[in-house]
């Protein structure tokens, strides 16, 4: 499973391709109240995406801005999901 | 002179509860101290506010009054793109959700016909003020009023009705305790109508349009008729006194700004009406109930505006209201220390989760519209709608407290 090579193919196909952004650096601020790309509209497909490619449940009280700020922390953040799951 | 019921305000909170208890054969005294048709905000319905009409028979009359037809709200992110569409849906226990309507409102006339309503069904009505209310120990006997022309009189009553709006009458009298700020106190509201909007082809274009820029920076696009427009700007006090503008200014500046597609939507904007604003109009009051009285509608709570729960509020409130009176005076013994007790509850019930709603859209976004998207879309639409009062709370509502609650954890940790 790669998956920083998975999420970027996705931001730029999906989110960042339909805006003419780019892909923000892994410290760049990934949410739109950050000034990124991502806003509560799109964030959603996001967030079904991940659970279904990487096989892991986000609960209602994951879904908090610190999971999703950067590039990095959503790494982080689904890769700890995915090492809970294997445990 | 002497009433079974008296109701301050002629406001939809004060006329609903009017009309519901004419059904039961109570003497019933309304009394309004300003001159109907008067000016007021407010004009998006809910759906099941479009079912409080019904519920008063008014259907007919809201279509040959030609108010416009409300099948959704539409809300178009920061951007202008992406938007969210939240049908109006109706609710049958064995059919599940049906496409429903409800309406949006020109509040001088929707005002003016429930006023009248309430004269035709029965109802006393009366130009004056209410200046002071009258007490038995903690009990409400009564009103003095003043009327137009100055003559000040007494009214006894068995039970008082608060539904002064914004005024909060019994508040200010000290009769109830003080108003607590809302969350969404520190917004200012700027308001006007316009003609010549762009707005949806075919059935779509009676809907409500919600312009969200950021956090507590968003506008609304209410049609009121054919031509015109009710639009309005909400943002934070902060915000509003470092631009240092008139209301005019920041009006027309923030229609044009906003949000792209709002300004789409007004090429040239030619303004109807006079340019209002409002502030610190979110707060709540704890004990609004008692012996001889109980409050409706704004006159104890409004949270916000953003999903234009407030005349919903005060027309369920009212129906709620009605029947707890007329239980009130069916019981012969009348000895509860508070007959209104349960009816307070139940309104306290409604605003609260509502409160879990904006504070969820607000607070967390990203959250929110996971949840209203993919996870508990029917809750939501539930929520929308203005089904709010079940005993039981929907998933939808139980996920939002529990992220609302660790919002608050946070914030309160850090
Ligand atoms: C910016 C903004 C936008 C809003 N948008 C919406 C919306 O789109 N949809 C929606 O549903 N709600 C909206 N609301 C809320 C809505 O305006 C109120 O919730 C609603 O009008 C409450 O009805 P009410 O009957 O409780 O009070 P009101 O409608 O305020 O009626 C109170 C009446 O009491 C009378 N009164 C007061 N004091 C006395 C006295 N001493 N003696 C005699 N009469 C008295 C007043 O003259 C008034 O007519 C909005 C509110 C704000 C601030």
């Amino acid at each position: 499973m790669n998956v920083p090579e998975v999420l970027t193919d996705y931001l730029s196909k999906e989110i960042l391709a339909k805006n003419g952004e780019p892909l923000p650096t892994l410290d760049q601020p990934l949410l739109d109240s950050e000034g990124g790309p991502i806003d509560s509209l799109n964030m959603w497909p996001l967030i079904v995406f991940v659970e279904s490619h990487f096989g892991i449940k986000i609960e209602d009280t994951d879904l908090m801005p610190e999971n999703f700020q950067t590039l990095r922390a959503l790494i982080e953040f689904i890769e700890t999901k995915h090492s809970e799951l294997h445990s | 002179m002497k009433t079974d019921v008296a109701i301050i305000g002629g406001g939809p909170g004060g006329t609903a509860t009017a009309m519901f208890l004419s059904q039961t054969g109570l003497r019933v005294t309304l009394i309004e101290k300003a001159q109907s048709p008067r000016y007021h905000i407010g004009e998006s319905l809910t759906g099941e506010c479009g079912n409080c009409l019904r519920a008063l028979g008014l259907e007919e009359e809201m279509t040959v009054r030609r108010h416009p037809v409300k099948y959704g709200v539409t809300v178009y992110g920061p951007r202008g793109k992406n938007a969210f569409w939240v049908p109006v849906k109706g609710w049958h226990p064995e059919s599940g959700l049906f496409d429903t309507h409800t309406w949006s409102v020109r509040r001088s006339d929707f005002d003016h016909m429930l006023f009248t309503g309430a004269a035709a069904r029965g109802v006393s009505v009366m130009q004056a003020e209410v200046v002071a209310p009258l007490l038995n120990g903690d009990a409400v006997r009564g009103v003095r009023v003043r009327t137009n022309g100055g003559t000040v009189e007494e009214i006894a009553s068995e039970v008082l009705v608060d539904a002064s709006g914004q005024v909060t009458f019994l508040s200010n009298a000290g009769v109830i305790g003080e108003k607590v700020r809302g969350n969404y106190d520190r917004q200012v509201a700027v308001f006007s109508q316009v003609a010549g909007a762009i707005r949806d082809p075919g059935a779509a274009n009676g809907n409500t349009l919600i312009f969200y820029r950021e956090k507590h920076h968003w506008a609304w696009f209410i049609p009121l008729d054919d031509q015109v427009v009710s639009v309005g700007v909400v943002v934070p006090a902060d915000y509003y006194r470092a631009k240092n503008e008139s209301k005019h200014q920041f009006l027309l500046r923030e229609l044009h700004q906003l949000n792209p597609e709002l300004a789409r939507r007004l090429p040239q904007i030619e303004l109807v009406e006079e340019v209002r604003g409002i502030s610190n109009y979110s707060y709540r009051i704890s004990n609004f109930t008692g012996k001889g009285f109980l409050c409706v509608g704004d006159s104890h709570r409004f949270i916000d505006p953003v999903f234009s729960f407030g005349v919903f509020f005060a027309m369920k409130e009212a129906e709620y209201a009605a029947s707890s009176i007329a239980s009130f005076f069916a019981d012969s013994k009348r000895e509860q220390p508070n007959p209104f007790a349960d009816y307070q509850r139940l309104c306290d019930r409604g605003q609260d989760n509502v409160q879990e709603l904006i504070d969820a859209f607000w607070e967390h976004p990203y959250a929110f519209s996971m949840l209203a998207h993919h996870r508990y879309p029917e809750d939501i639409i539930h929520m929308f709608a203005g089904r709010v009062y079940k005993e039981t709370p929907l998933p939808g509502l139980l996920a939002m407290r529990s992220i609302n609650e660790q919002g608050r954890k946070k914030r309160s940790g850090s």
